[in-house]
């Protein structure tokens, strides 16, 4: 069965409809891309599913629940953990305290040793984590800010997180840690959804992806088929020989732009 | 928009109809007091509403506008000249309005340093020691007992009673509407509702927020001491007890109430909240509960006011994916200054963000600037484009020191920036953040009234506008509030903002973060038009094929510092960026 399972979802801003009936489900386990261009209705769709734009139509179920009428915390706490746009974290607080609101619904029941546990699974993902504890989180460099952000959603014990771009304004070095601790997130067995514009890092990591085009899903398949596809190459990755998968490549690159 | 210049001619026409149907001075009564409570909350929204500066010390504005005019009018009546004109009657009428208004300047100050519920607090602080000079100082202000037998209005031999003055106060009342009208539909008014979301980012296009912010206190103040002057003529009485805290209070309300930031909303709610209390006589000793329960629930059904509801922006964003591969105008020729960075430094506390930076960007040139998160790019951003003082070190534009002095003072020197964390005007279009960046150079800013060049003037600013959106790609989205746009569509708004205001460095603080690759290469497109139209571009970009592919020389930072400065291959090739910086993938060989 799969863990999510949205059907004929259609949402809308006012009178200007947004996503118009897409469908897709998510197995456990799987790591899913969805690629698309700006205004097509990506994070639309993220809000949506995290239970902050409720939709005009259409049915997401999470884990065998209907959650499309449900308010955000109820879906945080069925183990759907959205990681937002912009890191949206709490700038003023320390690194710790943005974890302990993370695992509130742990935390709040007294299981301080299941948060301890958690805490460890961070450090090992994000070693660096240890040492920023006490600062406040709006004074860390972006790739950590992103790795709190990570680290967050990961520590209420999810089924499931939904990670929409992470890689924004991140620099070379961090955005490939963030992108590292994906994959061993993957080969953990964590059941992922992101949102990723840089889509040759997204399809490196995820086994299947989706590109939204104006609020509907024009193409759907394996990573490798929608990294092979034309119109994917053409708007998203530029032309082949200019991508490298991590790998220093010896001759002069050619560039898309 | 054309229904409600019906309604709203409807609406005037029942009103000067109105009092032909109804026998006696109490309701004309109660329509002047409705009218200048609906003046000054006209003033009030266009301060509290549009311009997002809270006040709770209205009340004592009107009060300053009430008793100047009292006194004076009370000292020139005697005068014969005055008794037979009714001269003395207007004078005080300017004398009150224009007091006030010097006491919004005063009133201004401290909200150049504070906002919010600060704000509010300095207003109320305000609106008590007015109060309290007017109890206290009795020899000018008659103390307690006020000031009785103020002169009715009057022109030439003719006195003004209730059945007439309402006349004079509704035709005044639909000049403040009318006046508000224009205020907020010009290149000012713009500005003012930006204020209201950004002021960094509206002194980032050249305006000069300080002054801008006293002139709307002015402005406001003025509508407050104006509606005063009228309670005055119409009261014959007034004392301290008029201008109260709660006054202040049922200001704010009757903004809140009809919709702030609306043009119709101030006097929807002063009628509202003037009238329904004595619409409740009936409810006797639970009137007051009844009054207060309604204005709960009112504002928990409708979070933004009666009008509020009525204008919920129709304005649609368009469908459809953004403009790819469309053709994009040319931008029009610049001339393209020099930057130079001589040993600029920059502290925080302990924190050294840069040291001796130094480095030249060649006019006409794109120079990127690059640097692992945290390496003091946006910290240089700041400096260049005065957001921040540097702490040695000088900034030299076409050779000469540039001593900028503010964010304002740049952009109107050429020196315009985009935003790394974007700083947008909430749920203005994109077409009006374009408009704003134009009033930099336009010079229609602060006229209010519609001559013909100042309507020429808009529309040469409508086609620039226009031209620049189409540039970016953005021509589809132009009614769109830019919350309602995608986060790449944001920044490319962030550099037609910018563009506007014709600069001759720009600064793009990672323009391309979000941005797919498709989208990436129009803005790379872009970005190469405006150094062929001569313009200096320093880029902030973490996407390294972009900087590559269009950069004409790169500086690495590092910790601060520069780390290599020059041609693309070159830094590409350097152990220390590789190491600092581009780790292996991004390496050349």
């Amino acid at each position: 069965m799969p863990l999510l399972e949205v059907s004929d979802l259609h949402i809308a801003y006012g009178a200007l409809e947004v996503v118009k009936g897409v469908s897709f489900a998510i197995e456990p386990g799987e790591i899913v891309l969805m690629l698309g261009s700006n205004g097509a209705g990506k994070t639309t769709t993220m809000r949506s599913l995290a239970g902050l734009l409720p939709p005009a139509r259409g049915r997401i179920a999470f884990a065998g629940v209907d959650t499309s009428r449900s308010p955000p915390h109820a879906i945080a706490n069925l183990g759907l953990a959205l990681v937002p746009e912009g890191r949206q974290l709490f700038p003023e607080h320390t690194v710790q305290e943005n974890l302990e609101l993370g695992a509130y619904r742990h935390l709040r029941r007294g299981r301080r040793a299941e948060f301890a546990r958690s805490l460890e699974e961070v450090y090992e993902l994000f070693p660096r984590m240890r040492e920023r504890l006490g600062q406040p989180a709006g004074l860390l460099s972006g790739g950590e800010q992103q790795m709190v952000a990570i680290s967050r959603a990961l520590v209420s014990r999810p089924q499931m997180l939904l990670i929409d771009e992470p890689s924004l304004g991140l620099a070379p070095i961090p955005l490939r840690s963030i992108f590292d601790a994906l994959l061993a997130l993957k080969a953990g067995g964590l059941t992922v959804l992101i949102v990723e514009q840089m889509a040759w890092l997204g399809l490196e990591v995820c086994d299947r992806a989706y590109v939204l085009d104006n609020g509907t899903i024009t193409l759907s398949g394996s990573a490798a088929e929608v990294a092979a596809d034309p119109r994917v190459v053409e708007a998203y990755l530029g032309r082949p020989a200019d991508r490298r998968r991590g790998a220093t490549s010896d001759a002069p690159k050619q560039f898309g732009y | 928009m054309k229904a409600r210049g019906w309604l709203v001619g409807l609406a005037l026409a029942a009103l000067v109809l109105l009092p032909l149907f109804v026998q006696g001075t109490y309701y004309r009564f109660l329509g002047i007091v409705v009218f200048i409570y609906g003046i000054v909350a006209v003033g009030l929204n266009i301060l509290a509403g549009y311009a997002g500066q809270l006040s709770l010390g209205h009340a004592a504005l009107m009060a300053m506008g009430a008793y100047t005019t009292a006194i004076l009018t009370k000292a020139l009546a005697p005068v014969a000249f005055f008794a037979v004109t009714g001269l003395h009657i207007w004078l005080g009428v300017i004398a009150g309005t224009a007091a006030a208004a010097a006491f919004g300047a005063l009133l201004a100050f401290p909200a150049l340093r504070v906002r919010g519920p600060y704000l509010a607090m300095v207003t109320i602080a305000f609106g008590w020691v007015i109060f309290k000079v007017l109890q206290e100082w009795v020899s000018v202000t008659g103390g307690d007992l006020g000031l009785a037998a103020i002169p009715k209005a009057q022109i030439g031999p003719y006195i003004f009673d209730t059945q007439n003055f309402y006349y004079v106060v509704l035709a005044l009342f639909a000049v403040a509407l009318l006046l508000q009208q224009r205020l907020v539909g010009s290149q000012i008014g713009l500005a003012i509702r930006a204020m209201k979301h950004s002021e960094i980012a509206v002194s980032s296009v050249g305006i000069n927020v300080h002054r801008l912010k006293v002139l709307v206190f002015v402005i406001s103040a003025a509508f407050a001491g104006f509606g005063g002057t009228l309670f005055a003529h119409q009261q014959n009485y007034i004392s301290p007890d008029n201008f109260q805290f709660f006054s202040s209070v049922f200001f704010l309300l009757a903004v809140l109430f009809g919709g702030a930031g609306t043009l119709l909303g101030p006097a929807i709610g002063a009628a509202v909240l003037t009238l329904l209390p004595e619409m409740l006589h009936d409810f006797e000793k639970f009137r007051l509960i009844v009054y207060g329960g309604f204005i709960l629930v009112t504002l928990y059904f409708l979070p933004n006011g009666v009008m509020g509801l009525l204008e919920r922006r129709g304005a649609a964003p368009a469908g459809g994916r953004s403009a790819r591969h469309g053709v994009q105008p040319d931008f029009a020729a610049t001339a393209g200054a020099s930057l130079e960075l001589d040993n600029v430094s920059k502290n925080f506390g302990g924190l050294q963000a840069l040291r001796d930076v130094s480095f030249r960007v060649a006019p006409g040139s794109i120079h990127a600037l690059i640097g692992p998160n945290g390496a003091g790019k946006t910290t240089l951003i700041n400096v260049i484009a005065g957001f921040y003082r540097t702490d040695g070190g000088a900034v030299l534009i076409n050779g000469q020191a540039a001593n900028i002095s503010s964010m304002h003072d740049a952009a109107r020197r050429g020196v315009v920036r985009t935003f790394q964390t974007m700083k947008l005007f909430g749920d203005m279009t994109v077409l009006e953040h374009v408009l704003i960046g134009l009033a930099c150079h336009s010079g229609a800013g602060f006229r209010l009234l519609g001559r013909v060049r100042a309507r020429e003037q808009a529309a040469r600013n409508l086609a620039a506008a226009r031209e620049l959106i189409a540039l970016v790609g953005l021509s589809r989205f132009e009614q769109t509030p830019s919350s309602a746009l995608a986060y790449g569509h944001r920044r490319l708004l962030e550099i037609a903002r910018a563009l506007a205001v014709q600069p001759k460095v720009l600064l793009l603080d990672e323009p391309a973060a979000g941005l797919i690759t498709e989208e990436i290469a129009s803005l790379a497109e872009i970005i190469r038009k405006l150094r062929a139209a001569g313009m200096t571009v320093l880029l902030i970009e973490h996407h390294i094929d972009l900087v590559v592919s269009i950069s004409d020389r790169v500086t690495v930072l590092d910790y601060g510092a520069v780390i290599a400065d020059g041609p693309p291959a070159a830094v590409q090739r350097d152990e220390r960026v590789i190491a600092a910086y581009l780790g292996p993938a991004h390496a050349l060989a």
